[in-house]
């Protein structure tokens, strides 16, 4: 009892430090998911936002005299005329290998019920990536057990590949057997104790997809043991916009800290279009300029920028 | 409300010319608002609108609004007034508003820039901690 109270002490002897400098806005408009913001005259782009209630946003329009941000958390608890707060601090996620078997959102919070995820280290969702000289080129293969592809198209650690397709025509399927594959390959190697063979980590980022589509992805993969290996990010197609939008950042981040600590990831981003079209609908709530099919034009931008991450040095 | 180009343009010429020697003049905004209500450009009542939100902006970056818990005595306030004065520029007015809700300390407040050293804020923040 009494290290409870030594604790609380300790926390109200730091908070002494008694006048803070903040800067603030005004919420003059919010819905959708996105509040526009009078004032916060310091803020930065890709900034988070603090409102009342705990609900965090990110300033993505950087206007004259307005910020427009999009919401995280639940939104019907920002109303007009609320105080937004700058914080300094971009959004990270937590990484590590603690998020191996797990199901997590967007925001690295637990989906399963396995208990909260023990990680001290937090990554920020967009970093700049490694440059050219930094990187190596592709020398190993990544097996993905389907003979076809091993044999005519074979993929390697460091590089990147799309997978394109009609629906239901099995791009999903792929990119599970590959995770499957890659779970067999660990386990064979750990059991034999090879310390040559660098394990594989996998990352599923579902993006817009039906709950029960990744509940079945899931269910495959506890069925053939690949959890272990694996961290599964949902956003599905009920979840908002916002988060849809920032899952892949969010798998990238969690893979880039694989790649800084020696270790081999892969990241599957199921599925783009579907990211593309919550982007859309975030950039046009911000009233950004559209294009072809009302998609914003930095839409390609966005993809281009999130799979720069995925050949850095190793995959 | 989304403005266009035509609207954005006017409403900041206006608010440009709205300053002689860098302080905002009652009389040329006056002149000013009347010369475009007799001219009635296009979109003249949106740019008005524009053009009063601006002015309403600048006016707050050049006023300091200073909250406290209980009444301030006048050798503190007079100290705000001048370090603020250095910090900000001569031309701030000072507004001294008693707000019994933040239970102690003061909150200042100039354009989107606040230094809160209330007992609240603090509160607030131990809530958050724990």
């Amino acid at each position: 009892m009494s290290s409870i109270l030594e604790e609380i002490e300790t926390k109200i002897e730091g908070l002494k430090t008694s006048t803070t400098k903040s800067n603030v806005g005004v919420v003059r408009e919010t819905g959708d998911g996105v509040a526009r913001i009078e004032g916060l005259s310091d803020v930065m782009l890709n900034e988070m936002v603090e409102f009342p209630n705990g609900v965090f946003g990110l300033a993505l329009n950087l206007e004259e005299t307005e910020v427009g941000a999009i919401l995280m958390g639940d939104n019907t608890l920002v109303e007009e005329g609320d105080e937004a707060k700058t914080t300094g601090r971009l959004l990270s996620v937590p990484v590590g290998k603690a998020l191996l078997g797990r199901v997590v959102n967007t925001l690295g919070q637990p989906l399963d019920d396995k208990g909260p995820i023990k990680t001290e280290t937090f990554y920020p969702l967009e970093k700049i990536a490694p440059g050219v000289i930094k990187r190596r080129s592709v020398n190993q293969p990544v097996q993905t057990g389907i003979m076809a592809i091993d044999a005519m198209i074979p993929i390697g650690r460091g590089q990147r590949e799309l997978i394109i397709g009609d629906r239901a025509t099995g791009k999903t399927t792929i990119a599970i057997d590959t995770i499957i594959s890659q779970a067999r390959l660990n386990k064979a190697a750990e059991d034999a104790k090879d310390s040559n063979y660098r394990p594989l980590y996998c990352i599923y980022v579902a993006v817009g997809q039906k709950n029960s589509n990744v509940a079945r992805v899931l269910n495959t993969l506890e069925r053939e043991g690949a959890m272990p290996y694996t961290t599964i990010i949902s956003a599905p197609a009920s979840d908002t916009a916002t988060n849809q939008y920032l899952a892949p950042f969010a798998g990238a981040a969690m893979g880039e800290w694989f790649m800084d600590n020696g270790m081999d990831a892969l990241i599957i981003f199921d599925d783009l279009s579907k990211h593309a079209v919550a982007y859309r609908q975030v950039s046009l709530v911000l009233k950004r300029p559209s294009g072809r099919e009302a998609y914003p034009g930095d839409v390609f931008y966005l993809h281009s920028r999130l799979r720069d991450y995925s050949n850095a040095p190793r995959v | 409300m989304k403005l266009n180009k035509e609207i954005r343009r006017l409403s900041r010429a206006m608010l440009r010319a709205s300053f002689t020697d860098g302080q905002l003049d009652r009389g040329r905004i006056a002149s000013l608002v009347d010369s475009l209500i007799e001219k009635k450009p296009r979109h003249y009542i949106d740019a008005l609108k524009n053009y009063s939100r601006l002015l309403r902006l600048e006016l707050e970056k050049r006023q300091a609004r200073v909250e406290s818990a209980s009444e301030v005595d006048s050798t503190t306030s007079s100290e705000i007034v001048t370090n603020l004065k250095k910090k900000y520029g001569s031309d701030l007015t000072t507004e001294f508003v008693v707000n019994p809700e933040l239970l102690g300390g003061m909150r200042i407040r100039v354009g989107s820039d606040v230094w809160d050293g209330t007992v609240r804020n603090r509160l607030e923040r131990l809530q958050q901690e724990l």
